[in-house]
């Protein structure tokens, strides 16, 4: 099982389906509770990052704006990992535990 | 002074440096900040500088000058520009820093936030209106987590021109923090919009210690054990604060809707349209507008400016932080020729 890692941005662990968002278009296709995974830290994403129950992105440090908020929003959030829009696809399900950096694919 | 202009520096490197370890300098959405200050800095700083010197000559007192910005945070946000202050000669960029941090000191009980704290001088906390209601709690992480979004929006990369994060405060045993957002009025778009309220403050009890940097960013947050929301002076109960979500979701996706579309030099001109608002109090005061003159936009549009983000990640990522910190703040130290 291999185990991805970046920089965790806000603590906490939970398991969901990914929803991956690279373009405004794809906005609507995130549900309450999904992971997205991004390569963009984009606030025009508000709305996916607000529905989402953890956030994987491609890109940010620890104070990025995307790590502030998802901090406010005690959500988990692990950024700057590497190639992640082309490792995490839509619907796999992954466990995110932002408690120890890691993030694991449970079903493809 | 030049001692307190070393310390800025360094507290500078300290702080921006914590910023680029990980970080791709936002290179990766719509728009880069070291790219817009290219066309945007050096118009902004000469304008500050003249604007601030014409109002010490109308014989304007030092906490004149300083109530016109509201806030420090957004001062000390401006020092990220400074690279732009070339544009000065040696004499007045040492001034204009030296009556930046000036007014700064003038809000800030400690103006370098050195300890982690943001401390104001003057503030008026009620710890009376304080509520544990779980609901109410969450309304205000959510509430704050969609108002610094706007803010990114609306400041790109300069978020804290629309926000004050304060405290703790110790106040009748409580640890309070206090977030305070201003300027909400999409005005930097340049799009027929409107925000529906035009000032948010949550005051929250918190659990164990928050910490921020010189900038206001919030470098460690804190578990919320009370909170209270006010909007535009008014105190809202969960009903109400319900209702007022509705209404500030629903406009941020009005907006969102229409900048959708916006390409790289529209975001420049949103960062040009931000930065020149947010010191608008003090042009009103010469009877000036608060628009960027128009050489900015023509740049904008004519130039093509651009610089090799990719390199520069690559680059930061292979060097440690303490290198980073150093870089920065000998960087700064040249502007005023401290080195």
């Amino acid at each position: 099982m291999k185990i991805y890692k970046g920089i965790v941005a806000s603590e906490g662990k939970c398991k969901g389906k990914v929803k991956k968002v690279t373009s405004i278009e794809e906005i609507n296709k995130v549900e309450e509770g999904d992971i997205v995974v991004t390569n963009n830290n984009s606030p025009l994403f508000s709305l996916a990052f607000m529905k989402a129950s953890a956030i994987i992105s491609e890109c940010g440090g620890t104070l990025c704006h995307l790590a502030i908020v998802s901090r406010e929003m005690q959500k988990p959030c692990i950024l700057s990992v590497e190639n992640a829009t082309e490792i995490f696809k839509d619907n796999m399900i992954v466990e995110v535990d932002a408690f120890n950096n890691q993030i694991i694919i449970i079903k493809k | 002074m030049s001692e307190k202009l070393i310390k800025l520096c360094r507290v500078i490197g300290k702080d921006l440096s914590k910023l680029h370890k990980g970080d791709t300098l936002s290179a990766l959405w719509p728009f880069t900040p070291n790219e817009a200050e290219y066309y945007v800095g050096s118009f902004w700083i000469e304008q500050l500088e003249g604007t601030i010197t014409k109002l010490k000559e109308k014989r304007y007192s030092r906490k004149e000058i300083a109530e016109l910005f509201g806030y420090p945070s957004k001062i000390a946000q401006y020092f990220t520009l400074f690279h732009s202050a070339k544009v000065l000669d040696l004499k007045k960029r040492i001034q204009l820093a030296t009556d930046l941090l000036d007014y700064i000191d003038y809000y800030r009980e400690d103006p370098f936030c050195e300890n982690g704290a943001n401390i104001l001088k003057k503030q008026i906390i009620d710890v009376d209106l304080l509520d544990q209601n779980p609901e109410l709690l969450k309304i205000g992480d959510k509430l704050t987590a969609l108002m610094l979004l706007y803010l990114e929006i609306l400041y790109p990369t300069m978020m804290r021109l629309g926000h004050e994060f304060h405290g703790p405060y110790k106040i009748g045993g409580k640890n309070i923090f206090v977030k305070d957002f201003h300027n909400l009025q999409p005005l930097s778009l340049g799009i027929e919009a409107s925000f529906p309220f035009n000032n948010i403050k949550i005051v929250e009890e918190i659990e164990g210690n928050v910490e921020l940097d010189f900038f206001n960013h919030l470098v460690k947050s804190s578990k919320k054990k009370a909170i209270s929301i006010s909007i535009n002076g008014n105190q809202k109960n969960l009903k109400e604060l319900k209702e007022d979500l509705e209404k500030i979701e629903n406009s941020i996706n009005q907006i969102i809707g229409k900048i959708k579309l916006f390409d790289k030099k529209d975001w420049f001109k949103v960062y040009a349209r931000g930065i020149f608002n947010s010191s608008c109090k003090l042009n009103l005061e010469l009877g000036k507008d608060c628009k960027p003159p128009k050489e900015v936009f023509k740049k904008i549009d004519e130039e093509n400016f651009s610089i090799q983000i990719e390199k520069i990640v690559q680059l930061n990522k292979s060097r440690a932080m303490e290198e980073i910190e150093k870089i920065t703040t000998m960087s700064f130290l040249k502007i005023f020729e401290l080195i």
